[in-house]
């Protein structure tokens, strides 16, 4: 499929992915750290409606959980509603 | 510009002379519409322009304020960027029915009274079902049978809804109602069944993805703004909308998650959003308005940024499959870049539209206390990212190499993308100078402070972290080409078989009745026809002389009757 | 000059058609000329019609002695919102139909007899006029002998043989209602010596004869009875409808019995209603008897005729049922739906009946079988047949809703739901016979007739057309038609205390 005359991309190369994703992993641990600020009143003053809002890591903590209990969640409700493609266009046999 | 001109009139126009005009000039005729539309509302005068009498009644066909006014820019923005977008498309039906859709749209927002507002609900409907059938697969006909059926219905719950409260308070014109007021709770279930409600939004999910690759692009943007605009006005601070607004945050986003075709993914993403949206109705304080009617805004431009974004993958390559795509960025690098800067407004990355009116919304919910309703945002936010933000640029463009090498779509489909992710950038960088302005409700909100900024960006940044890591470990779900059952199962299949199996436990007994009933209506019938019929007594020319006797009978009666 | 023209306005409303039909056949050398003349006078007529209603709603009751006489010796126009309200139908239509005349009757009418029928028209025209704006009881009786004369020869120009019978038929019918009103006047003016209207409602209630009082008002209830086709005096009506020319059809069929309509309620209520109404007869409940069984029977054959015209016919009974039924509610209410269906019925009709004759003028046949797939050959008249059908069907933004919504707050108000159930399934009726039409004219395969006609001319389909555009003008904007007609309504109730 692929014409042999196509430049070989960025992207296509498996080693330059990881360090993308090694990257990204760092930048999050900085933006992490920010909190530590934060707390002391450095760089900026955090303010916070709740007690919980308030605390470090709340955050980014309840973005990972979020994500994965997401995801889990939504493989679990695939056992329930998932249909081959076709499924309303058969009509008649229910299952 | 007249200024007193109903706004609605220039859209419906259009689509008449859309039908008999082609070529270039119809072109430059659509595009000036929302053009000359949008100018002329800049002169517009305020108060209820037009009124007429109905049968006592007094209907008020054009009527001016803030928050339909906010909405009539917004829709003829809207149109804007939509009629650029299908330009290339030589398809009259789609042409015609969209511009009638626009002004339908148009009409609804600045619609002063109950019953022009349902008549222009009725020309939502009509018009948009036309842009699904226009696709013209069996399954786009079905879909928008199934459609038409919910949107109907919508209309005829909402008439029953206004004839009860119009019969109860004589009042017709159209401000709050609330749900105490007799009928309050027929027309609530009529706006909500168009703006997604839980259980009762399964069309959405069913026929916008079947709908043409232009027509999705009206759609998303006019039909559930303009029930958001409704529930604004008639049902703001009704407590109920809070928890059902939370639940349209929240169980959309699962199903986007498994789901397979991105256009339905964008479907589900668009009852999340619409859930923001009428929590904060539900909220009704000024600032969670404003959050409001500045999220519908900005969900116009960035959902149909991305809707746009997903009818070029589909005009190109015929498919918007997540199974069947992937790679796309390395010919479609000017689409890949647009629908980034979709995701990353939707995702409310700062800096994009998305962050400053969402944020509005949770902070109108914890001023009011109502912390439990806060954490369900924060985990739909979170949610956003991961199927809209991320799962649809990265499916469609990136992900595993489908080897489809794709051209980039017409320049008129990359200039309204263009436009619209223009315009994302320039209200998230600059809310208070764009969209903060139009405003209708009296609230300050500024949403560049340090602590907001930081904390969204942690948010999302780990939230994208933990994507990528179980991507990267596999434990993310794989693209199946499936279909997930959702509630309009209910009448897809469960109805249908029930119908067949009460068929079959019915027959004898129905055809018992129905030939006893065919038999005594066929008598009826015949009796009828003795006497009716062209030779029966009552039909018959009679002689003059029995005409006459007629007259002497009923003078003698006349007569006799007097004389008792 | 103008001021004269204007004061002199009643009296012109009458004499202009009338000095028109001799003038048709001073010019019958010229059909052309007779015809555009007496286009301008229609026109005329409708201008004159709408500048005395202005008059009245502004000034209140126009009153207009003849030839200088104070009534009650002279003649008396008398025209208040009742009547003015009435001549603006019989005007209007009349304006419409002339232009539609200009291609439909030659189809019927051959050479130097076009003039003749003109004259008949104008004829009809003058003594429906009359009948609306005089203000003398004799008067009406003349006018009505005007009109129905006219209304003879009009009918017996049809193509077929059988509009001879239908015109005989009418004649003898025609002239036994316009002897009973004649017997009832005559009781009247020997009750009380005086011809006057005004003068009559003034005098009647201090009549001792009470007997005689009420046989002048059996004789005048069914005389009138029969020109306006109140069940069971309709008989004439169907066969005179459908064996007609087309122009005259329209003419008649709405304005005729509206005329009719307006002598009842004049002689009922304005004159022997003072006298009358304290004695307790139930007149209401007879009218509403007759109303529901022509209401029932009419729709019902409708249904099963295979005649287009005599269908409409049988519907146009149907409809008369109705407008009997708002008056014998005698309230304001039911009284403001009766003159409003008066003018609706008119729109709706004549639209129905127009559309029908550029059907008649292509096909140059009235059954419905011949019909089949006409309307795709001739989709205007279609669309216009379509149109007036919604509207006699009684939906939203049509005239025929507008009607239909008055009756029944009427009925509910009296509290007689029954009737309101019956005036809903009259319209489920009225959608089973327009149905047949639409059906066979659009659905069915063509005819060998129908397959080689074209659209009717323009000369006829633009009147058409103008008056199914009135339907859905006056079912948007009714502020003229309710507001003059609960005027109109409030004036005859006014005079009953």
């Amino acid at each position: 499929m692929e014409t042999p005359r196509e430049p070989k991309r960025y992207l296509d190369n498996p080693e330059n992915v990881t360090r993308l994703w090694r990257r990204f992993v760092m930048a999050c641990a900085v933006v992490a750290a920010l909190d530590l600020f934060g707390l002391l009143g450095i760089v900026y003053h955090r303010h916070a409606s709740l007690f919980v809002e308030g605390l470090p890591g709340f955050y980014w903590g309840w973005g990972f959980v979020g994500i994965v209990f997401l995801v889990f969640g939504a493989i679990q409700l695939r056992r329930f509603v998932m249909r081959p493609e076709n499924y309303y266009e058969r009509p008649g046999d229910a299952d | 510009m007249p200024t007193d001109m109903p706004p609605f009139l220039p859209f419906l126009v259009a689509a008449l002379l859309a039908a008999v005009t082609r070529g270039r000039l119809r072109s430059a005729l659509m595009l000036a519409t929302p053009i000359a539309g949008a100018l002329a509302l800049t002169g517009i005068g305020s108060g209820e322009l037009l009124q007429i009498q109905v049968l006592g009644y007094t209907l008020t066909p054009v009527r001016v304020d803030e928050l339909s006014l906010m909405f009539g820019y917004l829709f003829h923005l809207g149109a804007f960027i939509a009629v650029l977008y299908a330009l290339h498309t030589d398809d009259t039906l789609q042409h015609v029915m969209a511009m009638a859709y626009a002004g339908g749209a148009v009409g609804a927002v600045f619609a002063g009274d109950l019953i022009t507002f349902f008549l222009f609900w009725e020309v939502l409907s009509l018009s948009s079902v036309f842009l699904i059938w226009a696709r013209r697969t069996p399954q786009a006909i079905a879909a928008g049978f199934r459609y038409l059926l919910l949107q109907i219905g919508s209309g005829v719950t909402l008439l029953a809804g206004l004839l009860v409260y119009v019969a109860a308070t004589g009042e017709v014109a159209m401000n709050h109602i609330g749900l105490e007021a007799p009928g309050g709770w027929l027309i609530i279930l009529a706006l909500g069944l168009k703006c997604g409600f839980p259980m009762l939004h399964m069309w959405l999910t069913d026929a916008y993805p079947e709908s043409t690759p232009t027509g999705a692009v009206f759609l998303c943007m006019f039909t559930t703004k303009c029930a958001i605009y409704a529930l604004t006005r008639s049902f703001a601070g009704a407590e109920p909308l809070i928890y059902i607004g939370a639940f349209m945050t929240f169980f959309p986003i699962f199903f986007a998650v498994i789901e397979n075709d991105l256009r339905r993914v964008l479907s589900y993403s668009m009852i999340n959003q619409l859930g923001f949206m009428v929590c904060g109705i539900g909220l009704g304080s000024a600032l969670a308005l404003n959050g409001t009617v500045s999220h519908a805004f900005n969900d116009v431009l960035f959902k149909g940024l991305l809707f746009m974004s997903m009818g070029a993958v589909l005009t190109m390559t015929g498919t918007t499959k997540a199974s069947e795509l992937g790679g796309l960025y390395k010919t479609m690098p000017q689409t890949t870049a647009l629908c980034i800067v979709g995701a990353a407004s939707i995702s409310a990355i700062p800096l994009f539209c998305g962050f400053v009116s969402k944020s509005m919304i949770m902070q109108a919910a914890l001023d009011q206390g109502h912390t439990i309703i806060w954490f369900f945002l924060l985990f739909a936010s979170v949610g956003v990212l991961e199927h809209a933000g991320i799962k649809i640029p990265f499916f469609a463009f990136f992900a595993h190499d489908s080897g489809r090498r794709p051209a980039e779509p017409p320049v008129n489909m990359r200039a309204a993308m263009a436009v619209a992710a223009a315009l994302c950038i320039v209200i998230g960088v600059f809310p208070e100078a764009t969209l903060y302005r139009l405003l209708p409700f009296d609230a300050s909100y500024h949403p560049y402070d340090m602590t907001h900024v930081v904390t969204q960006v942690q948010l999302l940044m780990f939230g994208a972290l933990a994507v990528f890591w179980m991507m990267r470990t596999g434990r993310y779900p794989t693209e199946e080409r499936a279909v997930n059952l959702d509630f309009d199962w209910i009448y897809r299949r469960l109805l249908p078989a029930a119908i067949r199996g009460g068929e079959r436990v019915l027959s004898p007994v129905w055809d018992g009745a129905r030939k006893g009933v065919v038999a005594q209506f066929s008598g009826l019938v015949a009796l009828l026809f003795r006497y009716h019929g062209p030779g029966g007594a009552l039909a018959r020319t009679w002689p003059t002389g029995s005409m006459a006797i007629w007259v002497a009978v009923l003078l003698a009666v006349f007569v006799v009757v007097y004389y008792l | 000059m103008a001021h004269a023209f204007l004061d002199n306005l009643p009296a012109l409303q009458v004499v202009i058609p009338l000095l028109s039909a001799p003038l048709c056949l001073v010019l019958a050398r010229w059909p052309r000329l007779v015809w555009t003349m007496c286009t301008l006078v229609t026109w005329t007529a409708f201008g004159i019609a709408l500048a005395l209603l202005q008059t009245v709603l502004a000034e209140g009751p126009v009153s207009y002695a003849m030839g200088g006489w104070a009534a009650p010796w002279g003649i008396e126009y008398r025209i208040d919102a009742v009547n003015a309200y009435v001549a603006l139908i019989v005007t209007g239509i009349a304006a419409v139909v002339l232009p539609y005349a200009y291609r439909s009757v030659p189809l019927y009418i051959h050479g130097e007899r076009v003039p003749l029928f003109y004259a008949l028209l104008m004829l009809c025209f003058t003594g429906l006029l009359g009948m609306t704006v005089t203000g003398d009881a004799f008067n009406v009786f003349v006018f009505l002998e005007i009109s129905s004369l006219s209304m003879y020869g009009l009918i017996s120009q049809g193509r077929d043989r059988r509009s001879l019978t239908a015109s005989f038929q009418y004649l003898v019918m025609g002239t036994i209602g316009g002897t009973f009103v004649l017997i009832g006047i005559g009781f009247l003016y020997v009750l009380t010596g005086t011809l006057n209207m005004a003068d009559l409602a003034a005098r009647l209630p201090d009549v001792t004869q009470v007997r005689t009082l009420h046989t002048a008002f059996a004789f005048i209830v069914v005389g009138i009875g029969l020109k306006l086709a109140m069940f069971p005096l309709h008989l004439w009506l169907p066969n005179a409808y459908a064996y007609a020319p087309s122009t005259a059809t329209v003419f008649i069929a709405s304005t005729a019995t509206k005329v009719a309509v307006y002598i009842l309620l004049r002689f009922v209520y304005t004159i022997m209603g003072p006298a009358l109404f304290s004695e307790g007869i139930p007149y209401g409940q007879i009218a509403i008897v007759l109303a529901v069984m022509g209401l029932l029977t009419g729709s019902f054959v409708a249904i099963f005729q295979q005649n287009i015209k005599r269908m409409l016919a049988y519907s146009s009974i149907a409809q008369i049922g109705y407008i009997l039924l708002g008056i014998g509610f005698a309230s304001v209410l039911g009284l403001q739906a009766a003159l409003l269906h008066l003018f609706n019925h008119a729109l709706m009709k004549g639209a129905l009946f127009m559309a029908v004759g550029c059907f008649v003028y292509r096909l140059g046949s009235m059954s419905i079988e011949d019909m089949a797939g006409v309307g795709r050959r001739m989709p205007w008249t279609f669309a216009a047949f379509v149109m007036g059908g919604l509207s006699l069907i009684g939906v939203p933004l049509t005239v025929g809703f507008v009607s239909k919504w008055y009756l029944v707050l009427a009925a509910l108000q009296k509290g007689y739901w029954p009737l309101a159930v019956l005036i809903l399934i009259g319209s489920l009726l009225a959608v089973v016979y327009i149905w047949r039409v639409v059906e066979t004219a659009w659905f069915a395969k063509p005819s060998l007739r129908a397959a080689e006609v074209r659209e009717a001319p323009l000369a006829m389909l633009i009147p058409t057309w103008i008056l199914v555009l009135a339907n859905i003008y006056f079912g948007v904007n009714t502020t003229m038609t309710v507001g003059v007609a609960d005027l109109a309504a409030r004036t005859l109730m006014e005079s009953m205390r």
